[in-house]
């Protein structure tokens, strides 16, 4: 579903070079959910950027959905990643001015949805989310753990191939996010998508069928996830 | 259209910007139109008295503009030599002179007009108090000059080493920088000691005749004169306030144009920088560059639409309510004027939105992945 092959980025030029990710390779299949960890400026973040087509990599390729997004013009991507990539953010990241429901209905509504029929499908999300009282909130009315939801609504509403999540559970407390790990869990697990978690939280490991460790720029580790521990769906298989 | 939905709620989510938005706009707005009207107004009165009177062609002495700004002297005689041409039905002298006076302490300048109560043309437009009988030691005075002085009926005017009481106030005689004023022709010829001469002849022609074949017909007969129609020495009137305060209006207009896009420009720009994560976040997801750029133009036109709008309203109570106190404060709308500002508010709405977009394109959608 998603292959990096020799990815590699260099900031800066002669003595400021820096290479923020240094030849790292990495597939994720459809259903399969992968976690990146390592220190504060190990190239994580830069990794999943690239990965999601935010960001060009000096070197490599990554191919989405048999795409290689790496050949695509600035113009072609915002279209690939609205229509085969969900992204949860660390701090949110909801529109402020507008409602739950319309938040989770913007991917929708970017595709050229009819509003209506966006709006439906986005308090579909939320309801399944357990957000049918705050449909009509503004991020501001809702706690750290509704706008993490509605983020996830976000996400998904479009039915992307790949979600990518960036330290989902860090501003949120423990009850809130083990339910948040729950939601990636069935999102990788029921709606077999490939899931790509950037994280500091060990506890994110629970959710993951795969953690690889990265420390300067280079992949130094990868280790089996602990995802029995959340995962309630014993029964699943990566196609 | 996320687009529309996403600028509604950013504009109105802001009041407090958006008042601020709105509001200057609407100044902006209001000094263009006020200007355009004022100039509009000014010129229409520069000819409103031309237009009242029931005259076809003006007779003046060749070489003479309009009345505020030359002399016209024709000799008295000339009237039996047009009155002789064919196709002309009525020919009235019009004897008018400037005077100087100080009132109150101000210098004023009036165009006295030798006014005979019986004749249908030569009188004021429309006198709105007192009466127009005039007799010998009366004066009728424009409103507008009542206004600036403090004059009212039965008030005393001294012209010279004579004094006129004020028995009627007409409106539609100023000038912008004089207004006209009546007195019996007892009292003209006195004041004025211009003996057997006259400032202009207003002609009548004869129905079906053709007005320049006539006028041609004077220019020829009358030496030392031309003919104006009562088009052309309306349009001759107007071109002192075109030329004086057309620069001017222009200089102002750009200052309004300005002002409005500083304002969009600057609040909407604000608004982009605080909401820039969010631009981020939206590019992230999927937005092209092209929707996000419609959000910033909806802003920007909404706001400069709301403000057009609230302008024109104002504007036309501003036209209402100022012209009841300040009788000089004419104003003429015209829906031509209405549809350039119209026009010009929505080149001013997205010249203020071209820096924002420039703004969001700056921005690096995976910033949104720094916390």
């Amino acid at each position: 579903m998603i292959e990096l092959r020799h990815i590699t980025k260099v900031f800066g030029a002669g003595d400021t070079t820096v290479r923020a990710v240094n030849d790292v390779s990495l597939n994720v299949r459809p259903g399969e959910i992968v976690v990146i960890m390592g220190p504060s400026g190990s190239g994580k973040t830069t990794l999943v950027s690239i990965a999601g087509g935010l960001m060009k990599p000096t070197d490599g390729t990554v191919t989405v959905d048999g795409q290689d997004i790496t050949t695509k013009s600035e113009r072609q991507l915002p279209r690939i990643r609205l229509t085969t990539m969900g992204f949860i953010f660390q701090s949110f990241n909801l529109l402020s001015n507008l409602s739950a429901d319309e938040n989770a209905a913007i991917p929708l509504l970017l595709a050229g949805q009819g509003k209506t029929e966006a709006l439906q499908k986005s308090r579909e999300f939320l309801t399944r989310l357990n957000l049918s009282h705050r449909l009509h909130a503004r991020p501001r009315q809702l706690s750290g753990g509704e706008q993490q939801r509605v983020a996830i609504a976000r996400a998904l509403v479009n039915n992307p191939k790949v979600v990518f999540a960036d330290e989902p559970t860090a501003n949120l407390d423990r009850a809130i996010g083990h339910q948040v790990m729950q939601l990636l869990c069935s999102v990788g697990c029921e709606q077999g998508k490939s899931v790509v978690i950037v994280s500091h939280d060990e506890r994110i490991k629970d959710v993951a069928h795969r953690v690889i460790y990265i420390e300067d720029g280079k992949l130094v580790r990868e280790e089996p996830g602990q995802h029995n521990r959340v995962c309630t769906m014993k029964n699943h298989s990566f196609k | 259209m996320p687009t529309l939905l996403i600028a509604i709620r950013n504009l109105f989510g802001e009041r407090g910007r958006f008042i601020i938005t709105v509001t200057g706009v609407t100044f902006s707005v209001v000094l263009i139109i006020v200007l355009q009207a004022l100039y509009q107004g000014w010129t229409a009165k520069m000819g409103q008295y031309i237009e009242a009177q029931d005259a076809d062609l003006w007779v003046a002495q060749a070489g003479s503009r309009d009345m505020s700004h030359s002399i016209s002297l024709l000799p008295s005689s000339a009237k039996q030599t047009i009155t002789d041409l064919s196709s002309v039905a009525s020919v009235t002298p019009f004897i008018g002179k400037r005077v100087g006076l100080e009132i109150k302490g101000k210098d004023r300048i009036i165009y006295l007009v030798r006014y005979d109560p019986t004749a249908t043309v030569g009188g004021p437009v429309k006198l709105i108090e007192g009466r127009a009988n005039l007799s010998a030691g009366e004066v009728i005075i424009d409103r507008v000059f009542a206004n600036n002085t403090g004059f009212k009926l039965g008030d005393t005017i001294t012209v010279g080493n004579e004094s006129f009481t004020i028995i009627g106030l007409a409106s539609g005689g100023d000038l912008v920088a004089m207004s006209f004023a009546f007195i019996s022709p007892a009292d003209a010829d006195r004041l004025f000691q211009l003996p057997n001469l006259t400032s202009y002849f207003l002609i009548s022609v004869s129905p079906g005749a053709d007005r320049e074949q006539v006028a041609q017909a004077i220019t020829t007969a009358v030496p030392n004169s031309i003919v104006y129609t009562k088009e052309e020495f309306i349009e001759i009137n107007g071109q002192f306030i075109r030329e004086a305060f057309l620069p001017i209006i222009l200089v102002l207009v750009l200052i309004g144009v300005a002002t409005g896009i500083a304002v969009i420009g600057l609040t909407i720009f604000t608004s982009t920088i605080e909401k820039a994560r969010e631009y981020g976040v939206l590019k992230a997801i999927g937005a092209t560059g092209g929707q996000l750029n419609r959000v910033v133009a909806i802003q920007s036109l909404t706001s400069g639409l709301i403000g057009y709008a609230i302008g024109v309203i104002v504007s036309f109570l501003l036209g209402i309510i100022v012209g009841r106190f300040v009788p000089e404060f004419v104003v003429r709308f015209r829906l031509f004027d209405f549809a350039w500002i119209f026009a010009l508010a929505i080149v001013m709405a997205l010249s203020a939105a071209l820096i924002p977009t420039r703004r969001i394109a700056s921005i690096n959608p995976a910033d949104v992945f720094k916390a």
